[in-house]
């Protein structure tokens, strides 16, 4: 599990801010850009695409921290807000477009590890490859540990429709791993 | 019982099952590809406090300027009713029946849909 456990002191910023409190919400923004832009770089794996996610999310951030009742971290929340915002870009965009932008975008990602000498390797093609439906609840359930239910509701489906995307998605890569 | 039992037993071990394919498929290489990533610098805290500012101060106009809005529609609505009221009474109660039922078929079309989504998304 990789949710990013908060420093003491966000809890804290977390209670001013939502009082109000702008600078206590300008520090949590800032300390949480890096963890915001990890998280929407390796969902979308788009740099482009990420970063205008981050923006938007922190706006909306911005526009809705009166309405935050703290029942989840500052970093779940900011989380949650990204997801529904990826979901709805990518429910907009047209489906053709999109497999374009995706292709050039994975190059982008590539040519970055290939600058750092790392080796990038098939699984996260195949990765790339899944639907941003099976990859968003891949990475939200065993990377970052979340319950399905927070899941589903992140995503407006149903707690089995989420484990059945586990299941397919998990079944595709493992063929596509296969074959290789 | 016992069932219900064997079910939750089988939907665990189906579950550590598929969190254990992740770990041998995906695990080590989005590990190693999110320690690599190196974010942009975020604004300076500064510029972040003047956006916070401003946005506060701009959703704060709005709110004002919408709720100048809900009333001045408001009275306006109101005063064209109490004219039809007091010239023609019967005119009235038509105009009141037309807005209930529109309002009645609204909510039954906007239901319809709703409940229509749910059953696509639970079937699928």
């Amino acid at each position: 599990m990789n949710t990013v456990e908060p420093p003491v002191e966000d809890e804290q910023l977390t209670k001013r801010a939502v009082r109000g409190d702008e600078e206590a919400l300008a520090s949590l923004l800032h300390s949480h850009y890096p963890m915001l832009y990890r998280y929407m770089l390796k969902v979308t794996m788009n740099k482009a695409l990420a970063e205008d996610l981050v923006q938007d999310t922190m706006l909306r951030a911005i526009e809705r921290i009166t309405s935050f009742q703290r029942r989840s971290k500052f970093s779940t929340w900011l989380i949650s807000i990204g997801t529904r915002r990826y979901l709805d870009e990518m429910r907009k965009q047209n489906r053709e477009k999109r497999w374009q932008t995706e292709e050039q975008a994975m190059h982008a990602i590539r040519f970055d590890a290939a600058m750092q000498q790392q080796e990038w390797p098939y699984a996260l093609d195949a990765l790339g490859a899944l639907s941003y439906e099976i990859r968003v609840p891949i990475l939200l359930k065993y990377y970052y540990g979340y319950a399905y239910e927070e899941i589903a509701a992140w995503l407006e489906i149903p707690v089995g429709t989420v484990k059945s995307r586990l299941h397919n998605g998990l079944k595709q890569l493992r063929k596509e791993l296969g074959d290789e | 019982m016992k069932k219900s039992e064997d079910t939750n037993r089988s939907n665990r071990a189906e579950e550590e099952e598929l969190e254990q394919e992740y770990r041998e498929l995906l695990a080590p290489h989005v590990e190693k590809w999110d320690q690599s990533i190196t974010p942009p610098n975020p604004p300076a805290l500064a510029a972040l406090t003047a956006l916070v500012g401003e946005k506060n101060k701009a959703l704060r106009q709005r709110y004002w300027k919408e709720l100048a809005l809900f009333w001045i529609v408001s009275l306006m609505v109101l005063s064209v009713l109490l004219l039809l009221w007091q010239s023609s009474i019967i005119l009235f109660a038509i105009v009141q029946g037309i807005a209930f039922v529109a309002a009645a078929v609204f909510m039954a079309v906007s239901g319809a849909k709703r409940r229509e989504r749910r059953r696509r998304e639970w079937q699928e």
